[in-house]
């Protein structure tokens, strides 16, 4: 079942002056599953927040049509939507105690005093709050307003709860703690969420599927999986996660993939997928860190998962497009805990580029060793390279 | 296909509907009346002072020539002065108020602003010509201290009149000042320190921009009824101190030049239009934070929070003006490297500006109940003179307690106290209707868009600059002549006529746009999330103003709502002729008493009215528990408090 | 806090109830003292009364209720033009209303009044004739006199010598106030050019407004009504003032600090009277107000209260009036007094041109 879904909605903030106007949420259309935890990721300033605020309804949409559970909502005020909301600021009542901001809600649904009371309480047990429910908002700690926010919400037990980046605020630790719970009652609980964030690691560990937007735009939605393997954008690649881009001229267009000359020189072979750019346009190469893999230029290549011997797999490499080894100068290696993290500058002479890889550091006594200087190879498989627009 | 919807948003027509009282009310009641004198100002004096044809436009080359226009310059440098003495005083009072940690304090402290107001205006005015006589209280202590040889020549000079106007318009600064700061987050001003802001700049930089809506209120409340000011002029100026108003006000005298006063006031007013168009250009936006206008600035506070990790403290700290912030980091950075003097100097700053901060109130204070405590005084004077001293007696007390009592009715006692009633049978509606119609537009104005919304700004503004002797003859004119015309065509049914009525309309139509403008000041500060989380968790519109926009506007209602009262039980033009049979006010019927001498008697009134207001407030901050937010009263505890306090007044 | 502050009368009570109670002698007279009787049966009526505050002796208006079982409702103004302005737009209803003399001429003119019928009034007959008949109101057509007065000069005795010339206060060096009535102080200048004080001559006028601002370098203030107050705590030294308002100062200190005279050229006399507006909703109960109003003994007792001389012969004849104030030289006049003085007449010829010329006297003089 679909909860939420927006058909081309577009929001225009109007200014006196025409050319001040902004275009905010640009011909959106989304989709959200019911009981998904669904992330609309992007930078800041992208239209997250008034898509929410669509959602909610403190914001009409300029055009577009908005369906929750299948009802058009446009003309249905806030209070009347089954969405509640955190916000980003978490907008608590400032003349109100804990309790009574969470009671709030309930009030304004006329259940019983009893029933109120106990199922605030209730809700302040479940965020662990129930002992500082006598206190003020401002006599809060940042995790704690947070908790608040959301108790105060999820206490309506809405179908479709909006989070615009409820741990925006928070440090590190307590972020990905409350990442974890946020999770676990979403699941618990069974509510759609709809969260808001800028932060794509968030977004990859929490979000069922995500919703990437950039200047208003929904550039893509999927899957964590999808969005990080298979960007169709380079924005998108380039958003989440850290990517290579390297750029060429596209030769040959076969089935799913094609040959492109970069603009080192070397030509490779790329996966083509949503892309069909004409042969002879420019277009740009993708590849992740992690999936490129570094050699040494003769001798024996040995890893915890495989060896090779480095003249074989030249040779190998040779008129095969769906694997690439392409020589280059390694720059520097900086060790950052989990991974290594190389830079390798690729071409010689006057296009060159840098490339960024990553190894994982499995075993030091076994793994390869670079030095800074050092000519090398870089492999990666065609699989692993996607042809890209703009 | 997209479906474009060309309708107003929700909201807009909303924010219409909320204005629509205010501005049915002033079309009806201000814009009329208005149009009468634009009228009367372009027609001839006829004799005895009729107004009659041809049109001319002779009465403004008259009020804006020689004459005049000398007038209109002292009346604009005087309302100048009034103004910036106000602001220099009213700010640090505002916000010593605002830092009392409890509410019952920082309420007692408000109140104590206001309470001196309750007294009779002419009393009052007394009191501070004794004060200010060459011969009196303050020259004789001045005389006796050494501090000066000969006596100041004060009363009746140009600065005698701003003395006046700065201590009767103080509180019409402080209120709105007040309000805007109320719940002020301090935050802000620890995120500026935090930066590395010095005092001055944090006060420059974050409190006062982030005060601004308050005290641009405050400054338009007193800026521009001072501007047409006549009673005090003429009380305490003499011929050094006349202002326009007190022209205006001869003009329309019995058979005056009603086109010339007329015409005068039409260039006051339009003065004030002409600056209040320059001011609106210039600072578009600040007092009206437009609704886009806001969430702007909530957006690139956001993004300035999403670019540099420092802002993110800024950013959890709710509302406020992040270029303000912006600007902190500026100075930060031209400032970076702070020197040994530099601490120095800050600390010094700092000392100043505890100290400035505590005088400055105590000052205020000393300043706003001095004439009371003369006025006080003379309640006591064996003797008819509210001048001179001529022993102490209860005699006035007994007057009216016997007469409250019923033992023995005096008719001047008795008239004395019918009057006070009407006063009160005038201000407690008057308040409560314009209270509410005031509310409600401060809330469409800022809250909302639409049609229309800067015409009604004008009005508001305009109904403040009117001369109130020109406004209450149009509104003479216009009720007389509208009931003339009704009662013919009710046929005698029913027959309107003067009273209660028509002064509580008048009352009304002078004090909405007190209460718009000083609420606004209010809801300007006011982040419009908390609305709308409310609104996100099922409250309608109805229930989202009570639970939450009302609790949080309140300190801006209660002070909008002390304004008008205090303006009501003061005003005498507009009663005047607006009155009809048995509505008397005390104000009126203590000018009634300036033909043969104002009695201790009115002093001893003002006393008890005084005394019972505080001993009023004082229970009603007793029974209100400490902590409970705004007016909760726990009825059982109040009741228990309440009882503990009658055993104490009557034992046994 | 409105809701707080309608209990505001209950808690003032609660402060009157907590206070010393002492009870006040009883100055009031008593309605059986009074010879005047009701004339018809009004039991039940209403009267609504316009005056200034208190001017009116304590009892009258309670005296009267009794007698004719009737309900006074007594409102009030703070001047006579006000009441102008307030009545051409209309009587809300009231019937009976006090005026300066010159504005019942004005008043009388523009339809404002309603004629008096003398018959209904019986009590006229103890006005003095030399009040009867008035230049404001030939045939008392529309009013009756309550009080009277004179405006001259009071002075600081102790600053000033003796006054008994208008050139005293003009050529005075030290501060002084004048009083805002345009007709008396161009009046006064226009005496003192040897004019009729009433000039309408636009050129006298301007040469008496040319004089005032002349004269006035030491005019601290036009003093609206409270002159005294400002001679009263030696702000200044000498005023232009009413008589009534000297006596309430002298009575008020019990001193003979200062002192009033009616300088030598002439001052002006004022009349205050009663009048029935047009409109009015009981003119019969109105006629037999101003009557009781000019029974010899509630006269009396108005005029000994208030501190003005009454223009009430049988009164005075008849030795009600407090004999220290027929002596004191500041409320009644002597016959030969009486004679300098001059009536505001309010010519509607020469009105702008009076208007104008005060307009610039207030605007230059003490500056
Ligand atoms: N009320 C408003 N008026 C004008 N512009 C706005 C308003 N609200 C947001 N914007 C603009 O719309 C764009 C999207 O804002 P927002 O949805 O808040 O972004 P974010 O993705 O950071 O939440 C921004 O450029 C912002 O400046
Ligand atoms: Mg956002």
């Amino acid at each position: 079942m679909i909860d939420v879904e927006l058909k081309n909605i577009t929001k225009t903030f109007s200014a006196r002056r025409k050319d001040r106007s902004t275009v905010a949420v640009d011909n959106v259309s989304l989709q959200v599953e019911s009981g998904e935890f669904f992330a609309l990721l992007g930078p800041s300033g992208c239209g997250k927040t008034t898509t929410l605020r669509i959602i909610a309804g403190f914001e009409k949409a300029t055009s577009g049509e908005l369906l929750i559970r299948g009802k058009a909502m446009q003309h249905i005020p806030p209070f009347h939507r089954p969405v509640n909301t955190v916000f980003q600021d978490y907008a608590l009542f400032p003349h109100m105690s804990v309790l009574h901001n969470v009671m709030f809600g309930l009030e304004m649904e006329r259940l019983d005093r009893q029933t109120i009371r106990s199922r605030a309480h209730e809700m302040l047990e479940l965020v662990r709050l129930d002992h500082l429910s006598d206190r003020k908002p401002t006599e809060l700690s940042g995790g704690q307003q947070q908790r608040v926010a959301l108790a105060r919400a999820l206490v309506k037990r809405p179908a479709v709860l909006l989070l615009d980046e409820p741990l925006g605020a928070l440090d590190l630790k307590l972020r990905k703690a409350m990442q974890f719970e946020l999770k676990e009652m979403q699941s618990q609980l069974g509510i759609t969420f709809i969260y808001v964030t800028h932060d794509q690691e968030e977004a990859l560990t929490m979000a069922d599927r995500i919703a990437v937007m950039d200047q208003g735009h929904v550039l893509q939605v999927g899957t964590p999986d999808e969005i990080y393997e298979n960007p169709h954008r380079r924005f998108v690649a380039d958003f989440i996660g850290e990517t290579n881009f390297l750029s060429g001229e596209i030769l040959e267009e076969r089935q799913d993939a094609g040959v492109v000359r970069l603009r080192t020189g070397h030509t490779v072979g790329a996966t083509l997928n949503h892309v069909r750019p004409s042969v002879g346009s420019d277009v740009t190469i993708a590849i992740r860190p992690e999936k490129l893999t570094l050699l040494p230029t003769q001798g024996n290549y040995r890893s915890e998962f495989w060896e090779a011997d480095v003249n074989d797999l030249v040779n190998r490499t040779v008129g095969d497009p769906s694997t690439t080894l392409i020589p280059g100068i390694l720059k520097s290696s900086t060790f950052i805990g989990t991974d290594m993290r190389h830079c390798v500058q690729l071409g010689l002479n006057g296009h060159s580029v840098d490339v960024i890889i990553r190894t994982q550091n499995f075993n030091r006594e076994i793994d390869q060793r670079f030095e800074a200087g050092q000519q090398v190879y870089v492999y990666w498989m065609q699989q692993n390279a996607r042809v890209l627009v703009d | 296909m997209n479906k474009i919807k060309r309708s107003l948003p929700r909201f807009q027509t909303r924010g219409a509907l909320l204005a629509l009282p205010a501005t049915l009310w002033l079309i009806l009641f201000f814009v009329i009346p208005l149009l009468i004198v634009l009228v009367v100002s372009f027609h001839t004096r006829g004799l005895r002072g009729k107004i009659q044809l041809p049109l001319t436009t002779e009465n403004y080359t008259y009020v804006t020539g020689d004459i005049y226009g000398p007038i209109f310059e002292r009346s604009i440098m005087i309302a100048l002065y009034t103004t910036v003495i106000c602001l220099l005083i009213g700010y640090p009072l505002a916000f010593y108020i605002t830092t009392r940690r409890r509410a019952a304090m920082r309420n007692f402290m408000l109140f104590l602003v206001i309470l001196p107001f309750w007294t009779n205006f002419l009393v009052r005015t007394y009191a501070w010509r004794v004060l200010l006589a060459k011969e009196g209280i303050l020259n004789t202590v001045l005389l006796e201290l050494q501090v000066i040889t000969t006596p100041l020549e004060i009363l009746l000079t140009r600065d005698a009149v701003i003395i006046g106007m700065v201590y009767g318009y103080l509180p019409y600064m402080v209120l709105p000042i007040y309000a805007s700061l109320a719940r002020f987050n301090n935050q802000l001003l620890q995120a500026g320190y935090d930066l590395g802001g010095n005092d001055w700049v944090i006060f420059r930089r974050i409190l006062l921009p982030l005060t601004m809506p308050g005290v641009i209120a405050g400054c338009i409340l007193v800026f521009i009824p001072s501007i047409g000011a006549f009673v005090t002029p003429d009380m305490l100026g003499g011929t050094e101190g006349r202002m326009i108003g007190n022209l205006i006000e001869r003009n329309f005298r019995g058979t005056g030049h009603w086109p010339r006063g007329a015409a005068a006031s039409m260039v006051l007013i339009g003065l004030v239009a002409i600056g209040m168009l320059i001011y609106l250009a210039l600072v578009e936006g600040r007092m009206y934070g437009t609704p886009s206008a806001t969430t702007h600035r909530l957006s690139i506070r956001r993004k300035i929070a999403g670019a540099i990790p420092l802002f993110s403290l800024a950013a959890v700290i709710g509302e406020g003006d992040e270029s303000a912030l912006n600007r902190v980091s500026q100075w930060r950075l031209r400032f970076w490297l702070s020197d040994q003097w530099r601490l120095r100097r800050d600390m010094a700053l700092r000392y100043t500006g505890q100290a400035a901060l505590l005088l400055v109130p105590i000052a205020s204070y000393i300043f706003l109940w001095i004439p009371i405590v003369v006025l006080i005084a003379f309640s006591f004077n064996d003797s008819r003179s509210v001048a001179t001293w001529h022993g102490f007696t209860t005699r006035w007390y007994d007057n009216i307690i016997t007469n409250a009592v019923g033992s023995d009715a005096r008719f001047s006692t008795d008239q004395m106290l019918q009057s006070l009633t009407n006063s009160m049978r005038i201000a407690v509606p008057a308040t409560i209707i314009a209270t509410i119609i005031g509310t409600l537009t401060a809330i469409s104005l800022v809250r909302s868009n639409f049609i229309g919304k800067r015409w009604l700004q004008g009005l508001l503004y305009l109904t403040v600059a009117i001369p109130e002797i020109a406004f209450g003859i149009s509104l003479l004119m216009f009720f007389n002549r509208s009931f003339t015309y009704l009662n013919e065509q009710l046929g005698g049914h029913l027959t309107l006529t003067f009273g209660f009525t028509t002064m509580i309309i008048a009352h009304v139509t002078f004090s909405i746009s007190y209460v718009a403008i000083v609420v606004s000041a209010r809801l300007a500060n006011m982040s419009k999330n908390w609305e709308e989380a409310a609104q996100d968790l099922g409250a309608n519109n109805w229930r989202t103003f009570w639970r939450v926009t009302f609790p949080l506007a309140l300190p801006g209602i209660v002070a909008g709502a002390l304004l008008v009262f205090t303006m009501s039980l003061d005003d005498y033009v507009i009663s005047f002729f607006t009155s009809g049979i048995g509505t008397t006010t005390l104000t009126m019927y203590v000018y009634g008493l300036l033909k043969l001498t104002i009695t201790p008697e009115i002093n001893a009134m003002s006393t008890l009215m005084i005394v019972a207001s505080a001993l009023l407030v004082s229970l009603s901050l007793f029974l209100q528990r400490p902590d409970s937010g705004w007016s909760r009263i726990k009825l059982g505890k109040s009741l228990r408090r309440l009882r503990s306090v009658v055993r104490f007044l009557f034992p046994a | 806090m409105t809701r707080k502050l309608l209990i505001l009368p209950l808690l003032l009570a609660f402060v009157v109830l907590s206070v010393n109670v002492v009870p006040m002698p009883a100055q009031a007279q008593d309605a059986s003292d009074i010879g005047w009787v009701c004339p018809e049966e009004f039991a039940g009526q209403q009267l609504n009364v316009f005056n200034w505050s208190l001017y009116i002796s304590e009892a009258a208006i309670p005296n009267f209720e009794e007698l004719c079982d009737v309900k006074v409702v007594y409102d009030t103004y703070d001047t006579t033009e006000a009441v102008f302005t307030r009545l051409r737009e209309g009587n809300p209803g009231f019937d009976v209303v006090f005026l300066s003399d010159f504005m019942v001429t004005l008043m009388g003119e523009e339809d404002l009044l309603e004629p008096l019928d003398l018959d209904l009034i019986p009590n006229f007959a103890n006005i003095g004739d030399e009040f009867k008949d008035p230049a404001y109101d030939p045939g008392n057509v529309y009013s009756v006199p309550y009080l009277w007065g004179s405006t001259g000069i009071s002075y600081n005795v102790e600053r000033v010598d003796e006054i008994t010339s208008w050139n005293d206060l003009f050529d005075y060096d030290g501060p002084v106030a004048w009083m805002d009535e345009p007709t008396v102080m161009l009046g006064v200048a226009l005496l003192m050019n040897g004019h009729d004080p009433n000039s309408v001559d636009s050129d006298e006028i301007a040469e008496a407004r040319d004089y005032l601002i002349d004269k006035g370098g030491n005019v601290r203030t036009i003093a609206a009504s409270d002159g005294t107050f400002l001679l009263e705590t030696g702000e200044v030294d000498i005023i232009v003032g009413y008589s009534g308002e000297l006596f309430q100062i002298l009575t008020n200190c019990e001193c003979d600090d200062f002192a009033y005279a009616i300088p030598e050229e002439g001052g002006n006399i004022y009349v205050d009277t009663m009048t029935i507006p047009t409109g009015a909703r009981n003119p019969e109960l109105a006629h037999a107000f101003i009557d009781y109003m000019l029974d010899p003994v509630v006269g009396a007792a108005n005029a000994n209260e208030i501190g003005y001389a009454s223009p009430n012969q049988v009164s005075i004849d008849m030795g009600l009036i407090d004999p220290s104030y027929l002596e004191n030289g500041v409320i009644y006049l002597e016959p030969e007094t009486i004679e300098r003085l001059f009536y505001i007449t309010q010519n509607p010829e020469g009105e702008l041109d009076r208007l104008d010329a005060w307009d610039e006297v207030s605007l230059m003089v003490g500056e």
